[in-house]
Parts: structure tokens; C-alpha cells; sequence
């Protein structure tokens, strides 16, 4: 089949996608295998103490944050494409904004806020009387932040399932006597719950891999047990063991993820337009209004304004030469892993479109990294690491940035797939026959045809790892060798002190970075 | 070598450019080719023609290298380019394909396109290539343009100004005007004949449209589920059909059941039909008789005379379906001035240039 061979590449296509499948699959192999050992000491005082709470609070983020984001996500989705009423445009386009800000940030802006010589005690201070503060340190207010930072996924995707329905499905309810209110309970949400169920899974994944919030809020749950079974016991292989529990909850959340992408996909009766809106009159109108303005409020614009107040205040501190190294240190390990990571996913993109089985399999395992939490990769990263030095006798990578950069790369692979993949499709075969039959084939196909046919592709890529490596917290802490310290690990060294201006300045760096890639979310889809 | 007589009556050597050797190929598990022979001389135009799914773009595919072959050979100018274990890469073959969606490439201009095969001239050579090309297709006027920023047509004359730059021993086109508009296609597909005749390139025009093929070039070959039917003169498929599916595939008709009454002469359920030559069935034996809407002839004097059930303006014809006393729906090409109406009758004859017999079924 030498034919196939020159369209597709080779072995080496396979060997790589193989090798990408097995970074996803040694960690969690090594994670697993470390109930070999049963670190009873360990367990008997995790269970007399944390394990009971560790459980009931990882219950009570799924089952909070899930219903959140749903009902938020959804509920916000449905007002902005499906309803009229004044600011809707607007609304429409910066409820995504949220996005950009990591969930460690809001979290630490908040309790600021409200803490101890924050602004508010300053304000009402000035108030004769007592009032006194809320106490922030409940699992209320961490789901509270948690949904405010993930609700987005959920929007995101409703708000693509309510478009792509197209006007006919309702009218078709219309017509059999449903009123629009009906219309929207029976035939319209119904047909977008796959795609609010994988935006609640996306979204409950990630407050599951959440370290840098629950820590702010002394919220225990599996990462932070494992950074301190890592770093208070130096214990891994119970760290190790805390990461396997976390797993099986991710492992539940990723089937059901994967079982409702498949449902979400075939909706699209009519394609993207523009549907004929309930317009939404007095009072219905203003709440809609005041629904999305309190949400765009508290979960950006209020956040933004403290922390830029607070980095203007402590600018003169902070803007020195060690900030230059963070951010220094942040961009060179982004940039990277944003390498290294886009060009794995760009093979990964070429392999899969022969539609080998054993390719395309390795390539679903290779991409599975987005659901691991990053304290688990690290352990897992780790371990493996230290098994294998074991086994040759000298140090190779074990606090190396070599380390650092494969975990990243594993857990953002997915991220730097998803644009090269869509962009491939676009590509269709006969481009690539057509160049063969000009005599241009092998890497001069690469060269000549994929690479400047997706070059939007890979920059979005690029910019989406660099962005996400940036803003990881976890994985950073656990695996940065001695005196590489980014802005993320700053953000998290001063709020563990309470120092909430301090962690500002880096803070809004992150947030700026992070909007990048939202703005060019919110361009690409017309609004 | 062999002689050949050109169509002109001259008498001219022609090369055999391309032979196909008992060839099979396979996709899946399904034989999508199978074991079609035929041969190509070099600077004639020939075409594939096949409803879709006969194989014939894999029969194409097959011939560029994209498609490798399970039995039988593909021999181009006395060299072996597939056998079973062997292909050899496209890139090496020296064959033009252009695509039925053109497939030009969307971040090159024009010009980039035309010169894309041409890496292994010089930047002169290669400029002085591809002006050449843009003023063969016309489109000299559009060197730097975007192929977004093109017309369907003028696509396609990139296309093949694209796949003709590298001078290929061999040109493929893989229903290269299906996406055009019924005028234009006509045009083009002159104007790409022209092209080819000037350059005496060899040229395999793939298609589904019956008059595309009959006027591309003189030979054709009819495919039907991978097996070659017919492969032969363009007037020929359509007056000496090979078989049942040939004969319903190229052209109108209709089998009218008969019998021998002698070697040359049947019996049909309304007339007696003499087709002059004696054919290979014995007397009584029952047979079908292909009849042509043109070979039905409107004839005041004739005996046979039927109901008009079916009207359809054609220009310069019409056609008639006419419903005769014993049943039979014939189909009649009658020209223009010949103007019925559904429910009159009319009479006709029939003359048949050659009578064409299947056994009965």
C-alpha cells in the first residue's frame, strides 16, 4: 500500500501518535500501581481525620457547581440568542468575558474583598453601627466562585445548541400548539441537553482539578490533600493513592462527557441562524437585564476593578525586577509548552486523518490529558520519573523543566488539537492528490500544503497552550524546578499569607493574557 | 507500433500510450475494478462514461497511483506503474489529474498554482512555464489573484492549466465540468478539447454525461459495475450497443419483444423489421429488438399509426411517446414542425439504421 504511504506518512505517524498516547497512559498506569504498596500509616490518619471530609466536600463541588453552571450557563444562554430585550447584543458577547479569569483569582479577589481590612470593612466602618461580615470560608461561596468562573462552558455550548436548532423546530412546536414558553420547555432545551450536559461535565471537571480557590479558601478536596501528602509528608506514593480516588471521579465525569458529545453533534437541522426572538417586555424585560448585568458584574467587571485598583496601589512595590523574571519565566515555559504541545497535536492532526483504527485510537488516548487535574499529572509525572531513574541510576529529568514541559504538554495537547483538527477538515484529500501529482509529497506536503493552509490554526493553537500553561497553578507548583517560579506560583505563594494585594499585579497579568484568546473566541463567532 | 487510421482517413503510426492489463482493484473488501483491459494511443481523447458508483474514479485513481491494484497491470509507455505489491508513487508517474472540484490550493495565487509542479526548473523557466500556461487558458489577465476570487470557470481552467504546466505524459480529468453551468460547460469543455489537441496530449476525460463523451473525443468506454461493458467507437455505443446495459444507458429506446422469422428478419408484436444482415439466432427464436426514438419516422402512408400519450419539446424536436394498438409505449423523435397533440394519432414507419437483437430475457 505504498500509495497510502505517500498521502498519509508512514510508520513514524503511528510510533509518534502511539508515543503521545502512552504520556497519557505510563502516569496513570504508575498512579494506579501505587496501591501496590498500601501506605497504612497514612491511611489510617487520613481516614481518622480528612478522608470523610475530602469525600463530602468533592460530592458537594460536583453536585453545586454542576447545578450552577447548568442552570446559570443555560438560563443566560437561552436570554442572550433566543429572547429580545435591551443590552442583549452586548450581553451576548461579554458573558464569555469570565472565561479569562483563572478560578484562583476571583476566589482570592473576593475574599479581599470582604476580608479583614478589605475595602468593604474600610467602607463600612465608616457606618455607625455593627454590621458584621459574612464568613466566606464555607462550601457556599466556594461553589459560588466556582460557578461564576465556569458557567461559560455551559453558555457556550447551549448557546451553539440554541442556534443551531434553527427556527423550524420551534416553529414546528409552534404550530402544534405549544406557546413560545411551552416551545422552549418541551423542544428547545430537551434538544440542547447534550450540550449543556457536556459544558456541566467540562465545567464540573474543572472544579474538580481546582486547586488554587479551594486552597484560598481552605476547602479541602483531593488536590489539596495531595500537595500536602506531597509537600507536608513527602509522601507520593499517598499522594499518589489520594490522586487514584480523584481519578474515579473524573473518570465518571469524562464518560459522561463523551457519551453526550456524541448526542450533541447531530442537531443541526437548518444550520446557524438568525431565530426570531421572544421579545421580552416591562418587567421580564428588566430582570433579563438585571439577570446578565449582576452575573457580567460580579463575575468580571467587579473582580477586574479591585484587582486593578489593588495592582495600581501596589505597582510601585511590586513592579520590579523580580516581577520581570515571573512574568519572564511564565512566558518562556508557555511559550514552550505551546511548541512543544502544538506541534504533537499537528502530527497528532495529520495522523488521524488516514482513519487508521490503531491511529485514531491513540490519538483519543492522547487527547484524554484535558481531564486529568494537574496535581494528578504531577504526581503521575513524577512517579514515572522517578521509577525510571531508579532503573537507569542517574538523575534525568526529575525537577527539570524537561518534566514541567511534558506534563504540560499532555494536559494541553487536547487544547492545541481541537483548532488543528477543525482546521484539517477543511482540507479536503484532493488538495493533498493534487500536490502529490505535481511531485510534491512527503515533508514537501507538509511544507507546502498543510502547514501554510493552517496557519491560523496553529497560532490559535500556540496562543490557547500559552495562555493555559500561564494560568496552571497546580502542576507548576508540584513539578518547577528550584528558582523557577511563575506568576501563578506567585499568585499562590501570597494569597496563602493573606497578602491579596500583592497576588494583584500578577494577577491582572494573567487575566489580560487569558482574554486573548476569548477575544479571538468572541470574533471568530461573528458578534 | 501499430498503424492506425485516423478518423481523416490518413494513415498514422500511433504509440500505444497507456495499457490497462486484466485490472482489478479493490476497496475494502468490495472489487470495485475488475479485470478491465483496454489501451490508450498517445494524443488520442478518450473518455470513461458510468453512472456513478461504476467505478470509474476508482478506475481513474487507479491509473494516477492513488489507488493501488490487486490483479493485472497499469502500463504506461512500456513501463509498469502498478501491479499487484508494486505501485508506483504518484509523484513519479508523470500524470496530470484534475479534480471534479478542481482542488486548487486556497493560499496560493494563480500563478503560485500553475507554477506549483514546477520545482525543478529554474525561476525563468519556471515564469516563462507559467505565462505560457496562463495565456494557453486565457487567464493572463489573473496572474495574482486568489482562486476565492475566481469564477467557476475560470477555476477550472486553472486547474487544468495546473495540471498541464509540468507537461504530463498523461492527462486525467475526473468529471471536470459537472460543476458547471449547462452553457459554460459546453464551452469549456471545447475550449479544454482544443487545449489538448494543440498540446497532443493524451487525455482520459472521466464523466456520467453521455454527450460530454460523445464529444470529447472518439473512443469511449462504457463501465457498469466495474467491468468494462464496451470499450470502442463513440458511434458505436450508440448504434451498436454490446449489451442491454450499454444499450440503455447511451441514448433513449426501447426493447420491443419479437421472434426470428428468418436470419435477418423479426417479427415484433406491430411490424416486421428486416435488419438486412443475417443474424446468429435461429429461426424462432425469441428476441429483443432495441428501437431509437430517431429511428421512428413519421409516414402518412404507413400502415402503423399510434395515440400520442407524451409530449416533450426539445428545440429543434420533439418527443412523442406513442401508444400502440397492442400496448407498446414507443418513444419517437420527431422534428420540431411535427407539432400533435396528446390523444392524436399519427402514422409512422420505422428505419433502423442497424437492427440491434439481444436474446430474449
Amino acid at each position: 500500500m505504498e500509495s497510502v504511504r505517500t498521502l498519509y506518512g508512514g510508520r513514524g505517524l503511528t510510533l509518534v501518535a502511539i508515543l503521545l498516547a502512552m504520556t497519557i497512559l505510563i502516569p496513570l498506569g504508575v498512579i494506579l500501581s501505587s496501591w501496590w504498596v498500601v501506605e497504612a500509616a497514612v491511611w489510617h490518619h487520613l481516614a481518622e481525620t480528612v478522608l470523610a471530609e475530602l469525600l463530602v466536600n468533592t460530592l458537594l463541588l460536583a453536585a453545586g457547581v454542576g447545578t450552577g453552571v447548568m442552570v446559570l450557563g443555560s438560563g443566560l444562554a437561552w436570554l442572550t440568542t433566543l429572547c429580545q430585550f435591551p443590552g442583549r447584543r452586548f450581553f451576548d458577547g461579554v458573558l464569555i468575558l469570565p472565561l479569562a479569569i483563572p478560578a484562583y483569582v476571583l476566589a482570592f479577589t473576593v475574599l479581599g474583598f470582604f476580608d479583614f481590612g478589605g475595602p468593604l470593612q474600610s467602607w463600612l466602618s465608616l457606618v455607625p453601627g455593627t454590621v458584621r461580615l459574612p464568613n466566606l470560608r464555607t462550601p457556599a461561596w466556594v461553589i459560588t466562585i466556582l460557578v461564576l468562573v465556569l458557567y461559560p462552558y455551559v453558555y457556550l455550548l447551549a448557546r451553539g445548541a440554541f442556534l443551531q436548532q434553527g427556527q423550524r423546530m420551534l416553529e414546528a412546536s409552534r404550530v402544534l400548539g405549544r406557546g413560545p414558553w411551552g416551545a422552549f420547555f418541551s423542544a428547545a432545551l430537551p434538544m440542547a441537553r447534550p450540550a449543556i450536559v457536556v459544558g456541566a461535565s467540562l465545567a464540573v471537571m474543572e472544579a474538580m482539578a481546582d486547586f488554587g480557590a479551594v486552597s484560598v479558601f481552605n476547602f479541602n478536596t483531593f488536590t489539596t490533600a495531595i500537595y500536602k501528602s506531597w509537600f507536608g509528608l513527602f509522601n507520593l506514593n499517598a499522594a499518589a493513592q489520594l490522586a487514584s480516588l480523584l481519578l474515579l471521579f473524573v473518570l465518571l465525569l469524562l464518560t459522561l462527557e463523551r457519551s453526550m458529545r456524541g448526542l450533541a453533534r447531530f442537531h443541526g437541522a437548518d444550520g446557524l441562524r438568525q431565530p426570531e426572538r421572544i421579545v421580552l417586555h416591562g418587567m421580564a424585560a428588566f430582570a433579563a437585564f438585571a439577570l446578565c448585568a449582576l452575573v457580567f458584574l460580579c463575575a468580571f467587571l467587579l473582580p477586574m476593578g479591585q484587582l486593578l485598583v489593588w495592582a495600581w496601589q501596589s505597582m510601585a512595590r511590586d513592579l520590579d525586577t523580580r516581577y520581570g523574571q515571573l512574568l519572564g519565566h511564565t512566558l518562556l515555559l508557555g511559550s514552550g509548552a505551546a511548541l512543544l504541545t502544538t506541534s504533537g497535536a499537528f502530527l497528532l492532526a495529520l495522523a488521524v486523518r488516514s482513519g487508521q483504527r490503531l491511529r485514531r485510537w491513540a490519538v483519543r488516548v492522547a487527547t484524554l490529558g484535558y481531564a486529568l487535574p494537574g496535581s494528578v499529572l504531577a504526581v503521575g509525572v513524577m512517579v514515572s520519573f522517578a521509577w525510571l531513574e531508579k532503573g537507569l541510576g542517574f538523575v534525568l529529568l526529575t525537577g527539570s523543566v524537561a518534566g514541567l514541559l511534558l506534563a504540560y504538554a499532555t494536559r494541553f495537547l487536547a487544547v492545541a488539537f481541537g483548532p488543528l483538527e477543525s482546521g484539517m477538515e477543511r482540507i479536503r484529500p484532493q488538495l493533498a492528490e493534487a500536490a502529490i501529482t505535481l511531485g510534491c509529497s512527503g515533508t514537501a506536503l507538509i511544507r507546502r500544503i498543510y502547514l501554510p493552509i493552517l496557519r491560523p490554526s496553529l497560532l490559535t493553537a500556540l496562543l490557547m497552550v500559552l495562555v493555559e500553561v500561564m494560568k496552571e497553578m497546580p502542576a507548576t507548583l508540584l513539578l518547577r524546578p528550584f528558582g523557577w517560579d511563575t506568576l501563578a506560583v506567585r499568585i499562590f505563594e501570597m494569597t496563602s499569607e493573606g497578602e491579596w494585594q500583592r497576588a494583584a499585579l500578577p494577577a491582572v497579568t494573567l487575566v489580560l493574557a487569558g482574554l486573548l484568546p476569548v477575544l479571538l473566541l468572541l470574533r471568530r463567532s461573528g458578534r | 507500433m501499430d498503424i492506425g487510421t485516423g478518423k481523416d482517413g490518413l494513415l498514422r503510426t500511433m504509440a500505444v500510450l497507456l495499457q490497462l492489463d486484466h485490472l482489478s482493484c479493490r476497496l475494502g473488501e468490495q472489487t470495485v475494478v475488475d479485470h478491465l483491459s483496454l489501451q490508450v494511443k498517445e494524443g488520442e481523447l478518450v473518455s470513461l462514461l458510468g453512472p456513478s458508483g461504476c467505478g470509474k474514479t476508482t478506475l481513474l485513481r487507479a491509473i494516477a497511483g492513488f489507488v493501488p491494484a490487486s490483479n493485472g497491470s497499469i502500463i504506461l509507455d512500456k513501463q509498469i506503474i502498478s501491479r499487484p505489491g508494486f505501485v508506483l508513487p504518484p509523484e513519479r508517474r508523470q500524470i496530470g489529474l484534475v479534480f471534479q472540484d478542481y482542488a486548487l490550493f486556497p493560499h496560493l495565487t494563480v500563478s503560485d498554482n500553475i507554477g506549483f509542479g514546477l520545482r525543478h526548473l529554474s525561476r525563468t523557466e519556471r515564469k516563462q512555464r507559467v505565462n505560457d500556461m496562463l495565456e494557453l487558458v486565457g487567464l493572463q489577465d489573473l496572474p495574482l489573484r486568489h482562486p476565492h476570487q475566481l469564477s467557476g470557470g475560470q477555476q477550472q481552467r486553472v486547474a487544468l492549466a495546473r495540471a498541464l504546466a509540468p507537461q504530463p505524459r498523461l492527462l486525467l480529468l475526473d468529471e471536470p465540468f459537472s460543476n458547471l453551468d449547462v452553457d459554460l460547460r459546453e464551452r469549456l469543455r471545447r475550449d479544454v478539447r482544443d487545449i489538448l489537441i494543440r498540446q497532443n496530449m493524451t487525455g482520459i476525460l472521466v464523466t456520467h454525461d453521455q454527450h460530454e463523451a460523445f464529444s470529447w473525443g472518439n473512443r469511449a468506454g462504457v463501465l457498469h459495475q466495474g467491468v468494462l461493458q464496451q470499450w470502442g467507437d463513440v458511434f458505436d455505443l450508440y448504434h451498436q450497443p454490446a449489451n442491454r446495459f450499454v444499450a440503455d444507458f447511451i441514448g433513449e429506446g426501447v426493447l420491443l419483444a419479437g421472434q426470428m422469422v428468418t436470419p435477418a428478419i423479426v417479427q415484433t408484436g406491430f411490424c416486421t423489421l428486416d435488419g438486412n444482415v443475417a443474424y446468429p439466432y435461429a429461426q424462432g427464436t425469441r428476441v429483443d429488438v432495441l428501437l431509437r426514438p430517431d429511428d421512428v419516422i413519421p409516414d402518412p402512408s404507413s400502415p402503423l399509426v399510434g395515440e400520442v400519450l407524451l409530449k416533450e419539446f426539445r428545440g429543434s424536436e420533439i418527443l412523442y411517446h406513442l401508444g400502440l394498438p397492442d400496448g407498446t409505449r414507443l418513444p419517437a423523435l420527431f422534428p420540431a414542425r411535427i407539432d400533435l397533440a396528446p390523444g392524436n394519432r399519427v402514422h409512422f414507419c420505422i428505419q433502423p439504421e442497424h437492427l440491434v437483437l439481444f436474446p430474449h430475457t
